[in-house]
C-alpha cells in the first residue's frame, strides 16, 4: 500500500479525533469552577466583525435555571467571544444581566439591533429595537424575566430575573443584526453594573 | 565524387526507392522532443484515455465527474472555513496559490533533479546526436504538462467553487473563467521555472547526504526537534490563563489567533511582487476593508506584468541550466560506493541468532535513505501523541471527553504502529530473488525469523517508550484516569506485537517473493495492503470491545483487553512456530 495513502489515514484519524474530542467531551469553563460558586460574573466579550458577516441572526443564548455557557450557538459567522471569570451563582431571583453594546447610539441604531426573549415551551416572546426614542422600553415575561433599555445609558440593555426559574422553565435570548454595518465593535454581556448607574 | 554516410546509415549520393518515406521519418529535433516528451508521461498514466471508445467515454464522464465532485467539495469546505469568521479572499486564495505554488516547486525539484541528472537514461541520450538543450526542453515540457494537469484538476475546481460561492466580488463568469483559466496555465510554468533553477543545489545538497548517513540523520532529527518545537509554540499561543490561575484553550483564542494570522499572511501575501498582481486578477473589482485592500487595473496590465515576470524567471532557468546543467549532466558517472573489507563481522558472532539480528540491523542502517525514514518512522507516533495530548491536556474535559480520550490515544497509536509494520509484513518477500540462496545458511529457521521479527519488535517498542515519556510529561488525564499512560503503553505493547505475529504469518504462508525480487516495490505486495487493513481493523477492534466492556470503569476494561491480549498473543504465537514448521521448507523452493 502507498505511504501516502497511510499518511493520508493517520493523518485523517488524527485531525478527527481532535474534533470529536473538541466536540463532544469539552465543557464551558464555568462549570469546571461552579463549586466555589459565590456571585455571578460571566464576561463575554466579542470583537466581532460585523463587515464581515451577513446581517441575520447570529447567536442564541440560553437562559435556563442556571445559565447554561456551552450552548452558544454560532451562526452565519458572528458569534460571542466566551471569556469567563471564575466566579458563579445559580441564575435565581435579583440577578441581572447587562448586554452592552460598544457601539454609538447611532452606528447602534443603524446596525439594528433587535433583542429578544422567547420562553421556548409557551412561545411567548417579547423583542426590543435598540432605538434611543423608543417609549415602551420595558418588557416582562411570564412575570419572570424583565427587560429593558437603559434610557440614560442606551448603550446597554439590563435583563432582570424577577424570579427564581425552575428547570423546565427555558428562554432563549437572540440577539439581531437587522443591517450591515462596516466597522468592528464589541459587544459583550456583563453581570455586574455599569461604573456610572443611574 | 566523395560518398559519405549520415547518421542512418545511408550514403549521401546513394538514391534508394525508399529515400522519399526515409526522409518523412528522419528525425529532426521537433520530433526528437515531442518523443522525449512522451517518455516522459509516465506520471500521467491516471488521466491517459486507453483503450476502445467506450471506455475513453466511460474515462471522460469520470473526469467530468471527478471535476464536479472536486467544486462540490471545495464549495462545503469554503463554507466551513467561512464559518471561523474570516472571508477566504483574505488568506485562504492567497494560501492555496502558495501552497500549491511550493508543492509543485517541491515536486518539481525531486522530479526535475532526478531527471535531468540522475536518470540512467541521460548517458545514453547525451551520446545520440540530439542538441542538448532539446532533451533539457522536453523535460521541463513534460513536467510542465504534468503539472499543468494537476493545476487543472485542483485549481480550475477552486477557483469556479470559489465563484459559486462569493460571485460579486468577480463580476461575469466568462472573463472570470478566462482570468482562472490563464492563472491555471501561469502557475505550473512559474513553479517549474523556480524549481528548474534550484533543481542544481537540491542535486547537489542530495548528493552530499546521501553520501553521509550521519548528515542525514542529523538532518533528520533537526527536522523533528523544529516540527516538536513548531507544535510546542503553536499550542502554547493557544492556551490562556483564567483568573483562577488554570490553563485552557479557549474556541475566543482560537478565532482570535486565527483571525491574526489570515490577516498577517494576506499582508505578507500582498506585498510579494508576482502573486500581488497574480491574486488581484481573480477579482473583478477594487475594494478595501479595514484590514484588506484589492488593487485592482485592467486585466491586460496584470496579465502583461506576470507573463513578463514569468519569462524572466523562464530566462534566469535556462540561462542557468545552460552553464551549469549542460556540464554537469556531461560529468555525472557512476561511482563505485567506497566498500572497505573490514572482514567477515559474522565470524566474530558467535550464535546464529546473533549473526542473523546483526544482518538485519546493517540493512537497518545500510544508506542514508532507510537510515532517515527510520528516524522519521521512529518519531512519527510521539510527534502526533504530542500534538493531540497537548490540546487535549488544556481542554476543561467532561467525563466523557476523559474516556473519549483515553480511548483515541489507543486508537491512533495503534493504528499508526501497525500501518508501519512492513518490516513484519514482507518477512520473506523481502528476501527477493534471494530467498533460496537465504535457505541454504546453516541455522535454525526459528532463530531466522525471530531476529527478523527482533528488529520490528525493537523498533516499535522504542516508539511506545518515547509515546509513553509523551503522555507521562502531558498527562492530559491525571485527574479522571490515574495511571492511563502505563495501561495505554501495556495495551499498545501488547497488541502492536499481535499485529507483527499475524502480519509475519501471512507472509510467511503467502511470501510474495518473487514479485518483490522482480519489481522491487513494496507497496504493490499485497501483504503489506492486508497489514495495513489488518491494522486498521484491530485498532478499531480494541477501542470499540473496551468501550463495550466499559466506558465508566477504564482499569476494568484495560485490564480485561490486556488479559485478552495475552492470551491471543500466546496461542498466535504458538501458530507461528508452527507455520514456519509447516511452510517454510516449501517457500522458494
Amino acid at each position: 500500500m502507498n505511504k501516502r495513502l497511510i499518511m493520508f489515514i493517520i493523518l485523517f484519524f488524527s485531525i478527527a479525533s481532535l474534533v470529536i474530542v473538541i466536540s463532544y467531551g469539552t465543557k464551558g469553563i464555568d462549570d469546571a469552577n461552579q463549586e466555589n460558586a459565590k456571585s455571578m460574573t460571566i464576561y463575554r466579550h466579542k470583537n466581532i466583525l460585523v463587515n464581515n458577516i451577513d446581517p441575520k441572526d447570529f447567536t442564541i443564548y440560553k437562559l435556563k435555571e442556571n445559565i447554561n455557557y456551552e450552548i452558544v450557538k454560532v451562526e452565519k459567522n458572528l458569534l460571542f467571544y466566551t471569556e469567563v471569570n471564575n466566579k458563579i451563582v445559580p441564575f435565581k431571583k435579583g440577578s441581572i444581566i447587562y448586554l452592552y453594546y460598544l457601539l454609538d447610539p447611532i452606528e447602534a441604531i443603524n446596525a439594528g439591533i433587535k433583542v429578544e426573549i422567547k420562553n421556548v415551551n409557551t412561545d411567548a416572546k417579547k423583542q426590543i429595537y435598540y432605538d434611543e426614542n423608543n417609549e415602551n422600553n420595558t418588557f416582562f415575561i411570564d412575570g419572570n424575566i424583565k427587560f429593558k433599555i437603559n434610557k440614560h445609558k442606551v448603550y446597554y440593555i439590563e435583563i432582570e430575573i424577577l424570579n427564581d426559574l425552575s428547570p423546565d422553565d427555558e428562554y432563549l435570548l437572540s440577539i439581531t443584526l437587522e443591517n450591515q454595518i462596516d466597522v468592528n465593535h464589541d459587544i459583550f454581556i456583563d453581570c455586574n453594573p455599569p461604573e456610572t448607574t443611574d | 565524387m566523395k560518398k559519405t554516410i549520415d547518421f542512418y546509415g545511408n550514403l549521401e549520393n546513394f538514391k534508394s526507392p525508399s529515400k522519399k518515406i526515409k526522409d518523412k521519418n528522419k528525425l529532426n529535433q521537433f520530433n526528437i522532443f515531442w518523443l522525449l516528451v512522451k517518455t516522459e508521461f509516465s506520471d500521467l498514466s491516471f488521466i491517459k484515455f486507453r483503450g476502445n471508445i467506450i471506455s475513453k467515454i466511460v474515462k471522460s464522464f469520470l473526469l467530468f465527474a471527478f471535476f464536479a465532485a472536486a467544486i462540490f467539495l471545495f464549495r462545503f469546505l469554503l463554507s466551513i472555513y467561512a464559518t471561523l469568521g474570516v472571508k477566504p479572499y483574505y488568506a485562504l486564495i492567497p494560501l492555496i496559490i502558495i501552497v500549491y505554488t511550493i508543492f509543485t516547486i517541491s515536486q518539481g525539484l525531486a522530479s526535475l533533479s532526478t531527471t535531468l541528472y540522475m536518470n540512467p537514461k541521460n548517458d545514453i541520450l547525451f551520446s545520440f546526436p540530439i542538441k542538448n538543450y532539446t532533451i533539457y526542453l522536453a523535460k521541463i515540457f513534460a513536467r510542465y504538462i504534468i503539472e499543468l494537469m494537476r493545476s487543472a484538476l485542483f485549481i480550475l475546481p477552486f477557483f469556479i467553487a470559489l465563484y459559486l460561492n462569493y460571485q460579486i466580488f468577480f463580476g461575469d463568469f466568462g472573463l472570470y473563467f478566462l482570468r482562472i483559466t490563464y492563472i491555471t496555465f501561469l502557475l505550473p510554468a512559474y513553479s517549474i521555472f523556480i524549481a528548474t533553477i534550484f533543481a542544481t543545489v537540491y542535486f547537489t545538497l542530495k548528493s552530499l547526504l546521501k553520501k553521509s548517513r550521519i548528515a542525514t540523520s542529523l538532518l533528520a532529527i533537526l527536522i523533528i526537534v523544529g516540527l516538536f518545537i513548531l507544535v510546542y509554540f503553536t499550542v502554547s499561543s493557544l492556551i490562556t490563563e483564567i483568573p483562577n490561575g488554570k490553563k485552557f484553550i479557549l474556541f475566543s483564542t482560537f478565532e482570535k489567533k486565527w483571525f491574526e494570522y489570515n490577516v498577517a499572511f494576506s499582508k505578507l501575501f500582498n506585498n510579494t511582487f508576482f502573486f500581488r498582481y497574480l491574486y488581484y486578477m481573480i477579482f473583478e473589482v477594487k475594494f478595501e476593508d479595514v484590514n484588506f485592500t484589492i488593487i485592482r487595473h485592467n486585466a491586460m496590465l496584470h496579465v502583461l506584468i506576470t507573463l513578463a515576470y514569468t519569462l524572466i524567471i523562464g530566462l534566469i532557468a535556462t540561462i542557468i541550466s545552460y552553464f551549469i546543467y549542460f556540464k554537469l549532466a556531461n560529468l555525472i558517472k557512476m561511482s563505485n560506493s567506497n566498500k572497505e573489507n573490514k572482514g567477515n563481522v559474522f565470524a566474530k558472532l558467535d550464535g546464529s541468532y546473533k549473526v542473523f539480528l546483526f544482518k538485519e540491523f546493517k540493512l537497518l542502517f545500510r544508506n542514508s535513505k532507510t537510515l532517515s525514514s527510520y528516524i522519521y518512522y521512529i518519531f512519527l507516533l510521539p510527534l502526533i501523541s504530542f500534538t493531540l495530548n497537548m490540546v487535549f491536556a488544556n481542554l476543561n474535559l467532561t467525563f466523557m471527553g476523559a474516556r473519549l480520550i483515553y480511548f483515541l490515544n489507543i486508537f491512533i497509536g495503534l493504528l499508526i504502529l501497525t500501518t508501519s509494520n512492513t518490516l513484519a509484513a514482507t518477512i520473506i518477500t523481502r528476501e527477493g530473488l534471494e530467498l533460496p540462496l537465504l535457505k541454504t545458511v546453516p541455522g535454525n529457521t526459528y532463530k531466522l525469523i525471530t531476529a527478523k521479527l527482533s528488529i520490528n519488535v525493537f523498533l516499535n517498542c522504542l516508539i511506545v517508550l518515547l509515546n509513553m515519556v509523551v503522555l507521562i510529561v502531558l498527562n492530559p488525564l491525571k485527574e479522571q484516569v490515574p495511571h492511563a499512560s502505563f495501561y495505554i503503553t501495556i495495551i499498545l505493547l501488547i497488541y502492536n506485537l499481535l499485529h507483527i505475529i499475524m502480519a509475519a504469518g501471512n507472509d510467511i504462508t503467502k511470501p510474495e517473493h518473487i514479485k518483490f525480487g522482480e519489481t522491487k516495490d513494496i507497496a504493490s505486495i499485497k501483504n503489506v495492503s492486508n497489514s495495513v487493513v489488518m491494522g486498521i481493523v484491530m485498532s478499531l477492534f480494541v477501542v470499540v470491545l473496551m468501550a463495550m466492556v466499559s466506558i465508566e470503569r477504564i482499569r476494568y476494561s484495560s485490564g480485561l483487553i490486556i488479559v485478552l491480549g495475552l492470551l491471543v498473543l500466546g496461542f498466535s504465537i504458538y501458530r507461528l512456530y508452527q507455520k514456519i514448521r509447516v511452510y517454510y521448507v516449501e517457500i522458494g523452493g
